[in-house]
């Protein structure tokens, strides 16, 4: 297996120094050829951001408050050597607290105990049997996709692997996943806020995890961010990122995405071709589908409290909770339906699809060298507006993957029938005003089933055409069957149930929670209203 | 001197490849016939697809809609990730309803793409009458490639990044020039022509955004601009099939048949987008045989009332 994340640690200084040297003479270049212009800017957008960030902030932090301040007093007066040895010495102190580790031992110890782990806590009979325990894992986790295919090409390539987010356990079992797959480990940047967190913390920080501080908001801080990861790509590692930035506050698939790592890819692919190294980089879009959702309370809260515009960082929520994470797991090992990880089709970065031979393909299947995308009258060119065009193309592509790769479950279908229901029922309420009022409303079973059988016949058509996936009981069940798997589950872990099953309806607990689920079928409900009107 | 394949040896391939030539590039023109007349000697011409598209990266595409999925499933082998294409196509794809650099990019490996469009046509570019237009492109080094390798004293070219919207306000502007001809013969008048036109414009500026153009690129040189000439001119296709419309003479109208698909394929392409598109779907309607002018009329100012 090519993992380069196991000689991570021999590389690391240099790694760092590398880092440190770039963004250094990058910033020299931040208002043109001025280099102390550039760093007198950098400095002082670093001290106002800084100064404006600690001023709110208590304890042990705003001690730093000080010398943020005593800085940008002498920055004005501050000599080019000066200017640049100070930004040198930010940068090495913000590049040593990004940087990653990664400890095999600990790589070894977390992949064997984890399924036992979970599993335990779904059945401790499993705890005298190993083996059963990891059978058992792999049943709640099933991992989809062309595997063959994404191990052939971590051998002769670099890996981007870039899936939905929509709680913060994606980074465990999609880490998981890629053991379980035969697929190398990845570095990905993590939250710093997931690192409080003293547990799962230690394994983060030994597993390859970079620490990402989201209040920092400065040029300097995000150079030290790009430069870091476009230099692990460039020297192989398998990298992972959310694109979509943040945990689906809303519970959409998301189709809004955030570029700034995708552009880093195609920096550190046009950088090696420059010295002469053609390996590829692929972009594997992956979902990642729960049928119940850790953190499902909480994120619809925020997405409402703020009317879509989120808070960035939760601090507070079940994923802070160790109590409220075993008690999720131990729901969801008990569920009767399966969270399934995708790994869609492999993408070139110009979002070509990747054929059997490791090889960029067009359309018709034409062989592609997608060196040439960067090339004019056959030698290579820079020319960022150009990459940031093709990176936005690739976004899209990768969005489009996320839309054809999500497995629709039964909690999700079952949630958006329902509240659409609600919503043709009062089309005169806003969002608002339905959350509000429709607790307690009773849909009959008859009528209910005709609507899910006419939903469930168009999600067929969908799937059939490409569109989307199906959970396995969503293509063949009855449509009573799955309204039951869907209250059962509903039923397994929120505090609140979201829906109650009774002889002849069901009734409507939680509308909210039935809102958030119901989303992940927001990109096709345009079509799917008008089965069902 | 760069290398350019012209692909296309109809009127506007011909014009623009004798502008390019004369820029001192090096053009060769690939056709399905013989020599086109009066195409000046220093472009090469050859029935060789294959040849052309291997030896030039600067690709300019002059072939109808009609012709443009079929000729890509030729092309696609022989395009990689270095050829830059520039389209002039005025239209959707008569079966799946693309625009031109939508079907290049789904349906072969390019993706640097740019279209050219405006209110020139192909004679006057030809006879170095002064024109102008506008090339839309989101690859910026690319449309001033272009601009650099096409303007001239009298062709005055702008780039725009919004190549989705140059694209469909150009094709756009002629559906909603034959309602321009329309109203013109049914004797409306000018206050309620000048209406017409602002109410065409307002629709033109949704469905550019809503099949995701930018707004205001309708009221550019690819959108009013040709709708302002097609209106001025009053000889061009789209104001005589109008013409021709109200006249209940369906036949003449429909003998413009270019401009016929372009309404017929818009239509379609807004009912499946769910994009309100009143004017479009009444020119669909009238060269459909299923309105007469009156009732076209009729229908338009019947409906309901809303805000400008």
């Amino acid at each position: 297996m090519n993992a380069p994340l196991f000689q991570f640690n021999r590389h690391r200084d240099d790694i760092e120094r590398e880092v440190v040297g770039r963004v250094v003479d990058q910033l020299g270049r931040h208002a043109g050829n001025d280099p102390v212009r550039s760093y007198q800017l950098v400095l002082n957008d670093a001290a106002f951001h800084e100064i404006h960030r600690l001023e709110r902030t208590h304890g042990r932090e705003a001690e730093r408050l000080d010398s943020w301040q005593r800085l940008a007093r002498r920055i004005g007066r501050m000599g080019a050597d000066e200017l640049r040895e100070e930004v040198q010495r930010l940068a090495a102190w913000y590049v040593g607290d990004v940087v990653g580790h990664f400890d095999r031992r600990v790589y070894r110890f977390a992949t064997s105990a984890l399924p036992v782990g979970l599993s335990a806590l779904f059945n401790t009979t499993d705890l005298a049997n190993g083996f059963g325990a990891l059978r058992d894992l792999s049943k709640r986790i099933q991992i989809e996709g062309d595997l063959d295919l994404l191990r052939r090409l971590a051998d002769e390539g670099t890996l981007v692997v870039v899936p939905t987010h929509s709680s913060n356990l994606d980074s465990i079992v999609l880490g998981w996943s890629l053991f379980e797959a035969g697929l190398p480990p990845c570095t990905y940047g993590a939250g710093k806020n997931l690192f409080t967190n003293k547990m799962v913390g230690y394994f983060m920080r030994n597993l390859g995890a970079y620490r990402v501080d989201r209040r920092l908001r400065h040029v300097l801080y995000k150079d030290v961010l790009k430069t870091y990861s476009q230099v692990l790509l460039e020297r192989g590692y398998h990298s992972l990122f959310f694109p979509g930035g943040t945990r689906s506050r809303s519970g959409e698939v998301e189709q809004k995405l955030k570029l700034g790592l995708l552009g880093s890819a195609l920096a550190a692919f046009s950088e090696r071709l420059q010295r002469g190294d053609t390996r590829p980089l692929y972009v594997v879009p992956v979902t990642i589908n729960y049928p119940l959702v850790l953190e499902a309370e909480t994120l619809v809260e925020d997405y409402l409290k703020e009317a879509g515009q989120a808070r960035y960082i939760i601090e507070d929520d079940e994923f802070s909770k160790a109590a409220r994470v075993a008690h999720f797991a131990v729901k969801v090992m008990g569920l009767d339906t399966s969270m399934v990880i995708r790994y869609g089709a492999p993408l070139d970065l110009f979002g070509n699809r990747i054929g059997p031979d490791g090889c960029s393909a067009g359309p018709d299947g034409t062989r592609l060298d997608a060196a040439r995308y960067l090339t004019r009258d056959g030698v290579p060119v820079a020319d960022a507006d150009r990459d940031a065009e093709y990176t936005r193309q690739l976004g899209r592509e990768v969005a489009r993957a996320f839309l054809r790769e999500t497995v629709l479950l039964p909690t999700q279908v079952v949630g958006w029938l329902l509240f659409e229901r609600e919503r043709r029922m009062a089309p005169h309420l806003d969002l608002f005003a339905l959350l509000r009022t429709t607790s307690g409303d009773r849909h009959d079973m008859a009528e209910l089933c005709a609507d899910g059988e006419r939903l469930l016949q168009a999600l067929r058509a969908l799937e059939d055409a490409g569109q989307l996936r199906l959970a396995p009981s969503l293509r063949s069940a009855p449509v009573d069957e799955v309204l039951d798997e869907a209250v059962r589950t509903f039923g397994m872990y929120h505090a609140r149930e979201a829906v109650e099953r009774t002889t002849e309806a069901m009734v409507v607990r939680d509308p909210k929670l039935l809102f958030f689920y119901g989303n992940r079928l927001a990109a096709w409900a345009e079509g799917l209203r008008e089965v069902l009107a | 001197m760069s290398v350019w394949g012209v692909i296309g040896d109809g009127p506007w391939g011909c014009a623009l490849a004798a502008r390019l030539a004369g820029a001192d590039n090096d053009v060769r023109m690939v056709g399905l016939g013989k020599r086109p007349r009066g195409l000046p000697k220093a472009i090469a011409y050859s029935r060789d697809l294959g040849a052309v598209l291997d030896g030039a990266e600067r690709l300019l595409v002059a072939l109808p809609p009609s012709a443009l999925e079929p000729a890509l499933a030729d092309m696609a082998p022989h395009l990689q990730g270095h050829h830059r294409v520039v389209t002039t196509a005025r239209g959707l794809t008569p079966a799946t309803h693309l625009r031109a650099t939508e079907a290049f990019r789904t349906l072969t490996a390019v993706r640097q793409l740019a279209v050219l469009a405006g209110a020139a046509d192909a004679e006057a570019l030809m006879a170095q009458k002064p024109v102008g237009l506008v090339v839309g492109s989101a690859f910026p080094s690319w449309a001033d490639e272009i601009q650099r390798s096409l303007a001239s004293p009298t062709l005055r070219l702008y780039t725009n990044p919004d190549p989705i919207g140059v694209e469909l306000a150009n094709a756009l502007a002629a559906v909603f020039g034959v309602a321009m001809g329309a109203a013109r013969q049914a004797g409306v008048g000018p206050a309620t022509e000048s209406t017409a036109l602002t109410r065409a414009l307002a629709e033109m500026d949704r469905l550019v955004q809503g099949m995701g153009g930018r707004p205001n690129t309708a009221y550019g040189l690819a959108g009013l601009g040709v709708l302002g000439e097609i209106v001025f001119d009053g000889g061009g296709h789209a104001f005589q099939a109008g013409l021709a419309l109200a006249k209940g003479d369906l036949d003449a109208a429909c003998a413009h048949a270019e401009v016929r698909e372009i309404a017929r394929t818009f239509a379609a392409r807004a009912e499946r987008q769910h994009l309100r598109a009143p004017m479009v779907r009444t020119v669909d309607a009238l060269f459909a045989g299923v309105l007469d002018a009156q009732e076209a009329v009729g229908a338009l100012m019947s409906r309901a009332a809303r805000p400008e």
